[in-house]
């Protein structure tokens, strides 16, 4: 993993109006711990982690956006491999932060993985 | 069509899966804008109270298997708040489930990101604006039973967005 590497980030139906996402879906939510999966995108394709996903895991997904590990380490967020998980696994750990500060960092990371766009798109959710 | 014929189309949908329910969906959509072109106006695809009866289909384990769905007491209420409250030329927001079982509004008002997360329990919210380009923040609670909060956050949207200025 280098600092170019992109995460690759699965999206909840829910969480896309209008094609737009919404800044939750870039920080955990309570069942999270404190931490948010994603996968390592020099490990697997996001068409590929997309099916994994969905497939393997049985979860929801509409889509697939990423962030690049400097872009984590810019808002101070330490990324890991954890591949107890799955071989592809790994996560964006907000342990350090309060939920205002992982707010601020959700939006920004949103912002980036939005103006990369989609790299794996399904259809428009709930 | 006949009443007879539509009520066994509506019998059929149970059978549907959520992924046909959602193709379903979209279809009709397509339809109705279709049909609204030719009768008129189209609605805003913000529409907040389309959005809100769409969040209701929400059941619970909707994120992963754990997320809460909004309750439906909470809905009406918001739906009534705001339809009262949020003036006609501010932006429509977005609007997304919390996965504790609320909602947040959303804004993308460059270069603002704006969020507003609304809890039913006690018709609170928390309001949060970051200026993406100088890293300002804001973060204020509101209390949407006063309209002098439902003020205070038109005026804010009103000064990000220029509208009125």
């Amino acid at each position: 993993m280098t600092e170019t590497t992109l995460l690759l980030r699965q999206i909840n139906p829910s969480f896309v109006q209008q094609g737009r996402v919404t800044s939750q879906a870039f920080r955990p939510t309570p069942k999270d711990q404190q931490k948010l999966s994603v996968y390592d995108g020099d490990l697997i394709s996001a068409p590929d982690s997309w099916a994994h996903f969905t497939q393997i895991q049985h979860l929801q997904s509409i889509g697939v956006l990423g962030v690049t590990v400097q872009e984590c380490r810019n808002e101070e967020l330490v990324v890991r491999s954890s591949p107890e998980h799955f071989a592809e696994h790994a996560e964006i750990d907000f342990l350090e932060f309060t939920p205002n500060q992982c707010e601020k960092k959700g939006k920004r990371l949103r912002s980036a993985a939005e103006a990369r766009g989609w790299l794996h798109r399904v259809e428009e959710g709930v | 069509m006949t009443q007879l014929e539509f009520d066994h189309i509506l019998s059929s949908i149970d059978a549907l899966s959520p992924e046909q329910m959602r193709r379903l969906r979209g279809e009709l959509d397509a339809k109705l804008a279709t049909a609204a072109g030719r009768a008129g106006p189209t609605l805003d695809p913000l529409d907040v109270t389309s959005r809100l009866d769409a969040l209701r289909t929400l059941r619970d384990g909707w994120l992963d298997g754990k997320g809460v769905a909004p309750g439906a007491s909470g809905l009406d209420w918001f739906a009534t708040a705001f339809n009262e409250s949020y003036p006609d030329d501010l932006p429509s927001p977005y609007i997304y489930p919390v996965a504790e079982g609320g909602i947040q509004l959303e804004w993308s008002i460059r270069p603002h990101e704006i969020s507003l997360e609304i809890h039913f329990s006690d018709h609170s919210a928390a309001w949060h604006s970051l200026d993406l380009e100088t890293d300002e923040e804001e973060h204020r609670p509101l209390n949407l039973d006063d309209s002098g909060d439902w003020n205070w956050l038109a005026g804010r949207l009103r000064a990000l967005s220029g509208v009125g200025a």
